[in-house]
C-alpha cells in the first residue's frame, strides 16, 4: 500500500513538474513571491506558537500583510496569465497597476495597524 | 408621482417621437431623459423626507440620535482625537462609558466633514441642520447607486425604475426622514454601495473595483453593526456560485481581495477589533477564504494535469486534508474559548424563538418584534407582488449577478420577517428585484405594441406570398386583441406605480414624519395640538437642577436626558450592561423604602417618569412597566412577574395586585392623579392611556416629593428626599 | 495498480488462522445479497424548482408565519354584537399597526403570491416563441 501511494506521489510530482516547465517565465517569478508570502506567513504564525501572540495587532498585521500580498500576487497572476480567456480585454499594466494600488492601500493600512 | 412613473413616461416619449427626430441622435436623447429622470429621482428623494421639518421644525427625532446628535457636537467642537479619547462620565453613572471605543463613528464623522466642508465655503450653518439632513442627503445618493446596480444586474431601465422605486418606499423613508439622524441613515447608503461594487468587481474581475467594494465595506463598519449581515452574505454567495458550479477566475480575485483588505480596513474601527478573526459570526467569511484558495489550487493543478485519473487521487487527497484541517481548526478554536460564540442578537435572527426566551432586553423593544403582513403592507406596497415576478425574471436569466441579487433578496426578506426594524436592509434588494419585474414587464408590452404596428404596415403594403403570408395572417387576426390588451396592460401598470407614489406620499406624511419627542393630536375641533411636555421637562432638568445631580429613569429615555437636560444618567439606550438595567428596573418595581435603598446606593437625586393617563398616550411607563419587571426579575429573581399581574392580566384598576397598586412606578405615575378629571362624564383619576379608573387614588410618597409636573402630565420628576436626621 | 494487489493477496496469507475460520463459517449458510451501491450523485434542481421553492418561502415570510410562531395570536377573532349579544367572528385585527390573526395573515399572502404569478403568467403569454396554446391559456 505505501509504495504503490509513493508511486502514485512520485507520478504526481513528475506530471506537475513537468507541466510546469512550460509557463512563462514571468508568471515563475510571480509563483515565485507568492511562495515567499506564504513562507513568510508560515514563519510568523510558528513564531507565535512559540513565543505567544502578545501584541495581538502586531501579530495580525504581519501574517494579513504576507497573506494580502500572496492574494494579490495571485490576483495579478490570474491577470497577466494569457490562457485565461475572461480576462483577455485586460491589458497587463492596468492589472499592474491595480495591484500596486491594492498592495499601497494595503500596507499604508498595515502601517497604521502595527503599533 | 412624475418619477414613479418614469419608465412610462420615457417609453412614452420614445414611441410618440416622430420617426425622423429619432434618426437624428436617438443615443443622445436617450442620454438625456435618463440624466434629467434620475436628477428628478434625487432631487425627489430629499424632498419627500422634509414632511417633518415642515410640519414641526427643524429637530432631532427619537431616541437614538439624541446620541448621535450629542456626540457629534462633541466632535465638531473638540475634534478629533478628544473624540476618539473621550470618556463619558455622565452616562451610566457610576460605571461612565468610554464612548470612543463604543461607538460607530461613521455617521458622526460623515456629518462633522459635511459641517466643516460647508462651513469652508462660508456656509454659516449650525451643525444641527447638518445633522438633520444628514439622512435624507444620503438617501438621495443611495438612488444614484440603486440605479447602478440596476443597471449592473439588469438594464439601464430597471436602474432608473430601481432608483425612483427607492427613492420614496416607506421602508426606507422610515428611517431616514429628516431629523432621524440614526446609523441607519448612512449605513444603508454604505450597504448598498458596497453590494454594488461587489457585483461588478465579480462582473469584472478587476482589483481596482475589489478595492472599491473594500472600502464601501470599511464605510459600512464604521457606521452600523449591520455590517455582519454583509460578511455573511457574501460568502454565502461565494458559497452558492461554488456548489452551483460557477466558479470563475473573477469570483476569486473579487472576493479573495475584498476580504483581506476589507477585513483589515475594519479592524482599525476600535469598536470593531479583532473581532473579524476572533468571533463566530465572522468565521463563515474566513471559511469561505481559504475554502476558495483550496478550489484555486485545485483548479491548477487539474489544468495542469493531462491525467485525469492522477487528479481525481490528488483531489481526494487534498479535500480530505482540508476538510480535516477545517475541521480541527474550528474545534480546537472554539474549545479554547479563542472564537466567541455567537451573540444572542445574531442568534436571535437565526432562531427566532431565542430572544423571547433568554434576552428579554432584546425582546422589549417594539422594532425587534417579529413582521406581521400589514407591516409588510404598509412599508412595501405593490412591491410585494412585484417581489416575486422580479424573482421570476432574475431566474429566467440567471447570471452571477442576479444570483446576488436574489440571495440578497431573500435572506434579507427573511430577516425582516424576523424583525420590524430589518424591513429597512430589505427595502433596497425588494426595490432592485421589484424593478427588474416593472422594467420587464412594460417592456414587453411597449415591445408587442412597436413591432406589431410595424408588422401590420409591412403586411399591408407588400404583397406575401406562400407559407410566410398564412403564417402573418394567423399573427394578423389576433394582433387587435393582443395589442388592445397590452394597451390596457400598460394601464393597468401605471395606474398601480402611481398608487404606490400616492400610498407613499400618504405614509410619509402621516406615519413617519412625526419627531416622537414632540406630540401631536387632534382636538375636538379637527385642529392639531402639540404636547411639546418632553422638551418642557428636560429644559426644566437642565435649569433647576444642581450640575452634578443624577436623573434615573427607564433607559428609553437615558440619551435624550444627557442631550438635552445635560444631566447625568443612571442607565441609557445604549444597554451593554444588563445589570444596571435590572437594578433600575428593580427599584422602579419595588415598594417605596426598598426602592429608597436602591436608589441611596446609586446616589440618585431625581427620578423621572413619563405619564399618559392625561393625555391618552399610550407609550409611556406604566405600558413598558411589564418589561422593567421582566428585565428585574431576569437578574434578581426576588422580582417575580405573577406578583404584578392577576389571572395573568395586566390591570391597573381596582382589581390589581397589591403589589402592582404600591410599587414605585404606579406610585410615581399616579401621584396625585386621584384628584384630577381627566374626562368629561368620568369619575376623578380615570386613566384615559389604558381606559379605566386607577385603583390607588390615595398616593402618599414618604422618601420622594414631587419637583415638577410638565403642563400635560407627560412627564413627571420627582426628587429624593435626604435621609431624615437622626434625632 | 499491479503492486497493490500483490501487496493485497501476501497480506491474506499472513492472517491469523482464526480469521480465516471467521471468513468462511458464517458464510457457508449466508449467502451476501447481490448489492449495487452506488454514490448518491447530487445534481443540481432546474432554476424554476428553485424558484418554486422560493416562492413557497416567500409566502410564508410574507404571512407572518414567525409572528404567528412567536406571539400566537389566535387563528381567527371573535367579537360581541353590541345589539343582539351574539358572538361574530372578526378576520381582521383592528386597531394595531403590527398584529394579524393567522388566517388573516395567511390569506394576505396568498394574495400577494397570486399577483406575482399573474404578473409571470402575462410574461409568459408574451413571450414570442411560444406555442399557440399556451398563449391562448394564458391569456384567459
Amino acid at each position: 500500500m505505501v509504495r504503490s501511494t509513493g508511486n502514485d506521489a512520485q507520478a504526481l510530482f513528475h506530471a506537475l513538474r513537468s507541466a510546469y516547465a512550460a509557463t512563462p517565465t514571468n508568471l515563475k517569478i510571480i509563483d515565485l513571491f507568492v511562495g515567499f508570502a506564504v513562507c513568510t506567513a508560515l514563519i510568523q504564525v510558528a513564531y507565535m506558537a512559540i513565543v505567544g501572540s502578545f501584541p495581538f495587532n502586531s501579530f495580525l498585521s504581519g501574517v494579513l500583510s504576507c497573506i494580502g500580498t500572496a492574494v494579490l500576487a495571485v490576483c495579478l497572476r490570474i491577470q497577466v496569465n494569457k490562457e485565461n480567456k475572461e480576462f483577455k480585454d485586460l491589458a497587463p499594466e492596468r492589472a499592474f497597476a491595480d495591484f500596486v494600488l491594492c498592495n499601497l492601500v494595503l500596507h499604508l493600512v498595515i502601517m497604521n495597524f502595527l503599533g | 408621482m412624475v418619477v414613479g412613473n418614469a419608465e412610462s413616461m420615457k417609453s412614452d416619449l420614445l414611441s410618440s417621437l416622430s420617426i425622423r427626430w429619432i434618426k437624428l441622435k436617438t443615443k443622445q436623447q436617450e442620454v438625456l431623459i435618463r440624466v434629467s429622470i434620475l436628477c428628478l429621482v434625487y432631487i425627489l428623494a430629499f424632498i419627500s423626507r422634509l414632511f417633518s421639518v415642515l410640519r414641526y421644525e427643524s429637530m432631532i427625532h427619537e431616541f437614538d440620535p439624541y446620541f448621535n446628535y450629542r456626540t457629534t457636537l462633541f466632535l465638531t467642537q473638540k475634534g478629533f482625537y478628544e473624540f476618539w479619547n473621550w470618556f463619558d462620565s455622565e452616562s451610566w453613572y457610576p460605571l461612565g462609558r468610554i464612548i470612543g471605543g463604543t461607538l460607530y463613528p461613521g455617521l458622526m464623522v460623515t456629518a462633522a466633514l459635511l459641517y466643516w466642508s460647508l462651513r469652508f465655503l462660508r456656509f454659516a450653518v449650525h451643525i444641527r441642520e447638518v445633522c438633520v439632513l444628514t439622512a435624507p442627503f444620503f438617501a438621495s445618493n443611495t438612488t444614484l447607486v440603486a440605479y447602478f446596480f440596476g443597471k449592473e444586474i439588469w438594464d439601464s431601465g430597471a436602474g432608473l425604475v430601481a432608483a425612483a422605486l427607492i427613492a420614496i418606499c416607506p421602508g426606507y423613508i422610515s428611517r431616514s426622514v429628516a431629523g432621524s439622524y440614526d446609523n441607519e441613515g448612512v449605513a444603508i447608503f454604505a450597504l448598498l454601495l458596497t453590494f454594488y461594487l461587489f457585483v461588478r468587481a465579480v462582473n469584472t474581475g478587476s482589483l481596482a473595483w475589489a478595492l472599491a467594494s473594500a472600502f464601501g465595506y470599511f464605510y459600512m463598519v464604521s457606521a452600523w453593526g449591520g455590517y455582519v449581515f454583509i460578511i455573511n452574505l457574501i460568502p454565502l454567495y461565494v458559497l452558492v456560485l461554488l456548489l452551483t458550479g460557477r466558479y470563475s477566475m473573477r469570483l476569486y480575485v473579487a472576493y479573495n481581495s475584498m476580504y483581506v483588505l476589507g477585513m483589515l480596513l475594519a479592524m482599525q474601527i476600535r469598536f470593531v477589533g479583532f473581532q473579524h478573526v476572533q468571533s463566530g459570526e465572522h468565521m463563515a467569511a474566513m471559511g469561505v477564504f481559504f475554502l476558495m484558495q483550496v478550489f484555486y489550487l485545485l483548479d491548477w493543478v487539474k489544468h495542469l494535469l493531462s491525467d485525469t485519473k492522477l487528479f481525481q487521487a490528488f483531489l481526494r487527497v487534498t479535500v480530505t486534508c482540508a476538510v480535516g484541517v477545517g475541521v480541527i481548526a474550528l474545534g480546537v478554536g472554539t474549545a479554547s474559548g479563542y472564537i466567541s460564540p455567537w451573540t444572542g442578537r445574531f442568534y436571535s435572527l437565526l432562531d427566532p424563538t431565542y430572544a423571547k426566551d433568554h434576552i428579554p432586553i432584546i425582546a422589549s423593544v417594539s422594532e425587534h418584534q417579529p413582521t406581521a403582513w400589514s407591516s409588510f403592507m404598509f412599508d412595501f406596497h405593490i412591491l410585494l407582488f412585484l417581489f416575486p415576478a422580479g424573482l421570476y425574471f432574475c431566474f429566467k436569466r440567471l447570471s452571477d449577478a442576479t444570483i446576488f441579487i436574489v440571495m440578497y433578496g431573500l435572506t434579507s426578506m427573511y430577516f425582516a420577517g424576523v424583525m420590524v426594524r430589518l424591513i429597512l436592509v430589505a427595502t433596497p434588494a425588494v426595490c432592485l428585484i421589484s424593478a427588474i419585474a416593472v422594467s420587464a414587464t412594460i417592456k414587453n408590452l411597449t415591445y408587442l405594441l412597436r413591432t406589431k404596428r410595424k408588422v401590420s404596415q409591412t403586411g399591408s403594403t407588400e404583397g406575401i406570398n406562400g407559407a410566410k403570408a398564412s403564417s402573418k395572417a394567423l399573427l394578423d387576426r389576433s394582433q387587435p386583441f393582443q395589442k388592445n390588451s397590452a394597451i390596457a396592460l400598460l394601464f393597468g401598470a401605471f395606474y398601480l406605480l402611481s398608487k404606490y407614489a400616492t400610498h407613499c406620499n400618504w405614509v410619509t406624511s402621516e406615519a413617519y414624519s412625526s419627531p416622537s419627542i414632540v406630540l401631536a393630536a387632534r382636538g375636538a375641533h379637527g385642529d392639531r395640538v402639540i404636547f411639546d411636555d418632553y422638551r418642557e421637562a428636560y429644559f426644566w432638568l437642565r435649569q433647576n437642577t444642581p450640575q452634578d445631580a443624577k436623573v434615573m429613569s427607564w433607559w428609553d429615555y437615558g440619551y435624550q436626558i444627557t442631550a438635552m437636560g445635560n444631566r447625568t444618567v443612571i442607565v441609557d439606550n445604549n444597554t451593554w450592561n444588563n445589570t444596571h438595567i435590572a437594578t433600575v428596573g428593580r427599584a422602579m418595581s419595588s415598594y417605596e423604602d426598598e426602592a429608597y435603598e436602591i436608589m441611596r446606593s446609586l446616589d440618585v437625586d431625581y427620578v423621572l417618569v413619563v405619564f399618559g393617563g392625561v393625555t391618552g398616550y399610550s407609550s409611556d411607563d406604566i405600558n413598558k412597566f411589564l418589561w422593567m419587571v421582566r428585565i428585574g426579575g431576569g437578574v434578581f429573581p426576588v422580582i417575580k412577574e405573577p406578583h404584578y399581574l392577576v389571572n395573568g392580566e395586566y390591570r391597573v384598576d381596582k382589581g390589581a395586585s397589591p403589589k402592582m397598586l404600591n410599587c414605585l412606578m404606579y406610585k410615581l405615575s399616579y401621584y396625585r392623579f386621584g384628584e384630577l378629571m381627566t374626562e368629561y362624564g368620568k369619575p376623578p383619576g380615570y386613566d384615559r392611556a389604558r381606559g379605566v379608573e386607577i385603583g390607588n387614588k390615595d398616593v402618599k410618597l414618604e422618601y420622594l416629593e414631587e419637583a415638577f409636573t410638565t403642563s400635560n402630565w407627560i412627564v413627571r420628576i420627582y426628587k429624593v428626599k435626604p435621609p431624615n436626621n437622626r434625632w | 495498480m499491479a503492486p497493490s494487489s500483490t501487496a493485497a493477496t501476501a497480506q491474506t496469507s499472513s492472517m491469523d488462522p482464526i480469521f480465516h475460520i471467521l471468513k468462511i463459517v458464517p458464510y457457508s449458510f449466508l449467502t451476501p445479497p447481490r448489492l449495487r451501491l452506488k454514490l448518491p450523485s447530487f445534481s443540481l434542481p432546474s432554476p424554476m424548482t428553485v424558484f418554486a421553492l422560493i416562492l413557497l418561502t416567500y409566502f410564508m415570510v410574507v404571512s407572518g408565519i414567525v409572528y404567528d410562531v412567536i406571539v400566537e395570536p389566535p387563528g381567527i377573532g371573535s367579537t360581541q354584537d353590541p345589539v343582539t349579544g351574539s358572538v361574530r367572528p372578526v378576520v381582521f385585527l383592528p386597531g394595531r399597526v403590527n398584529g394579524q390573526y393567522i388566517i388573516e395573515g395567511l390569506s394576505s399572502g396568498f394574495m400577494f403570491v397570486l399577483g406575482g404569478v399573474g404578473i409571470i403568467l402575462m410574461d409568459l403569454a408574451l413571450e414570442k416563441n411560444r406555442a399557440k396554446t399556451v398563449k391562448v391559456f394564458s391569456i384567459h
